[in-house]
């Protein structure tokens, strides 16, 4: 079972590194610009 | 037994709407202002004969208005001379193109068959998902406070066409108007609203590309000038027993035992309540008005986490004649590319942008009365960094002018120097000073995706009790509307609470 979960894992950001390759270069810019945010989510969330 | 049952630190829009509920609702409610006037960036002053806009220029979604004097049990039009504004925008492009979009959908359609026949059929499209999108999903929630994931799934059960444009949350402004226009043209007309919210099209999220619609459905300006609407709010106020203190500013928030128990003035003076209401900056209030002493270390780690918003430079002017332009609002502009280039370039690396664009807004084609016989006043904005990697916005105003007034007639050949009688130049420091907005911030915190809904500061707060948030740090962020819809909100939750 925990092999399925790791292959879906590793599939799932495979795709999403797919998509992002193939994406513009402002869709490259927005997920940067958001990316560098993420960390701080979990703390935004109860604020 | 505390002084008052609601004390509200600033008398802007969010501020002065929650606190005419909590007094229509009984609640014997202060309200601090910093200045001498309500408003904060939705007010107006005069100066040599002129009545000049400070911040907003354009009321859109003017229902949310509406919502909030319908609770006050009072009629918007008693107190609020809406004037409707039409065409919404004249457009200047620096190739020397002048055109203009009509509130009617279908006359803009026959404005946008000029560039694109191909965009004009996607014009219907956008304005058909634009419409959905504004009146069923996103508008919903405006006045509803969205704080947790149970709040957003409540308000998507409600609301199910909010899933169907949950892409648009997800997709930038830039790739949204692109999965519908073609023409550059077209894109670039419809890019100034991502800066409506203070991000470049590529970094703003998808949704607000559908503001370009939404105006569609009706722009108003207050007549007398922007502070009608918070004057008028606050007249029901004051109606209801509410009290606004001017020149009055908070220091601290009185915190004891983790709960908000009252507010500290500037000259010393303590008054306590049931429960405090902020108005103001996020940031400020959680780092400044309380203190990191007072907070969790998760707390302080999130408000840390914000960007404040980008500030607005201003250049109000005043005429000795008509300018040559052909609505309220004129956007000069060049590209799309320009738009986000402005941000990356010049933004970003502290500098004025030299090309960029400008929104010109011009109140007195819709109220004469704001200007002496035959002069009218001008209010051009455009958006800057607050530190300069050259000079400091206190010692480069003049120039600042200057370079602005020659860009506009070589850009965009807009003559205006030979009729000038008034200008006054409000500079990102400035506007901090005058409204303790940090870093001359127009809209509370940047908003990102991930600074909006429960990404933002909540409108109750978690971290001290008793202490309520609204305005633009909130959901749903800047803007007349949305302020406004915080204040309904925030004083919900207050009622629920108390
Ligand atoms: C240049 C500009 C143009 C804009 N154009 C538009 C537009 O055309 N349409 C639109 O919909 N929106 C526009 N906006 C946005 C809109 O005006 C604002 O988002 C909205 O008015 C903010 O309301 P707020 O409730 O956050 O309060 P604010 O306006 O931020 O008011 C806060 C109040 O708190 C007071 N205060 C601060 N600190 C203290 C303290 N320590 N003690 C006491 N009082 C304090 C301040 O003096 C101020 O009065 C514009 C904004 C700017 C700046």
């Amino acid at each position: 079972m925990s092999k399925v979960r790791k292959t879906a894992g590793v599939l799932l950001l495979v795709a999403l590194l797919v998509a992002y390759m193939r994406s513009s270069e402002s869709t490259k810019r927005y997920v940067k610009h958001l990316l560098k945010q993420v960390q701080y989510l979990p703390y935004r969330y109860f604020i | 037994m505390p002084d008052y049952d609601a004390v509200v630190i600033g008398a802007g829009l969010g501020g002065i709407s929650a606190a005419s509920i909590l007094a229509k609702n009984g609640l014997k409610t202060l309200v601090c202002e910093n200045t001498g006037r309500v408003g904060g960036c939705c007010s107006s002053f005069e100066e040599g004969g002129y009545t000049f806009d400070i911040g907003a220029s354009i009321v859109e979604l003017s229902w949310v208005i509406d919502e909030l004097f319908e609770k006050l049990g009072k009629k918007t039009s008693d107190y609020i001379d809406f004037i409707p504004i039409d065409p919404i925008y004249g457009f200047m492009t620096a190739d020397g193109k002048r055109f203009s979009y009509p509130v009617d959908k279908d006359a803009t359609k026959k404005v946008i068959t000029e560039f694109s026949a191909e965009d004009a059929e996607a014009w219907d499209r956008f304005a058909k998902h634009g419409s959905e999108a504004i009146n069923f999903a996103f508008g919903k929630v405006m006045t509803k406070p969205m704080m947790t994931f149970s709040d957003s799934l409540m308000l998507s059960i409600e609301n199910p066409k909010l899933i169907k444009y949950l892409k648009y949350m997800i997709l930038n402004f830039e790739s949204t108007l692109c999965s519908f226009f073609t023409s550059d043209k077209v894109r670039a007309s419809m890019s100034l609203q991502s800066y409506f919210i203070g991000l470049p099209p590529a970094l703003c999220p998808g949704y607000i590309a559908f503001l370009a619609y939404s105006e569609h459905e009706g722009i108003f300006y207050p007549r007398g000038g922007m502070i009608e609407i918070p004057k008028g709010i606050a007249k029901v106020f004051e109606e209801y027993g509410g009290e606004i203190r001017f020149n009055a500013r908070v220091d601290k928030v009185l915190v004891e035992n983790g709960k908000a128990i009252g507010v500290k003035l500037s000259d010393g003076t303590e008054i306590t309540s049931r429960v405090v209401v902020s108005n103001i900056n996020a940031k400020t209030l959680y780092l400044e008005k309380i203190g990191r002493e007072k907070l969790p270390r998760w707390a302080v780690k999130a408000i840390e986490s914000y960007d404040v918003s980008i500030p607005a430079p201003m250049i109000m002017l005043g005429l000795d004649t008509a300018p040559e332009l052909d609505a309220h609002h004129t956007f000069c502009y060049t590209t799309l590319e320009e738009m986000n280039r402005v941000w990356f370039e010049d933004y970003l690396s502290k500098k004025i942008p030299k090309r960029g664009f400008m929104l010109i807004s011009w109140p007195t084609h819709a109220d004469p009365s704001l200007a002496p016989e035959g002069h009218h006043c001008l209010n051009l904005v455009t958006f800057a960094p607050y530190e300069l990697s050259e000079g400091d916005w206190d010692t480069i105003k003049e120039q600042y002018l200057e370079m602005q007034l020659d860009s506009m007639e070589k850009m965009f050949g807009l003559k205006l120097k030979d009729h000038i009688t008034v200008a006054k130049v409000s500079t990102p420091k400035d506007f901090e000073r005058a409204l303790l907005h940090p870093r001359g911030a127009v809209y509370g915190l940047q908003n990102d995706i991930v600074a909006t809904a429960f990404f933002r500061p909540r409108m109750r707060s978690r971290a001290i009790k008793n202490l309520y948030l609204t305005g633009a740090s909130t959901h749903f962020g800047g803007g007349v509307a949305p302020t406004v819809g915080s204040g309904i909100a925030a004083s919900g939750l207050i009622l629920k609470d108390i």
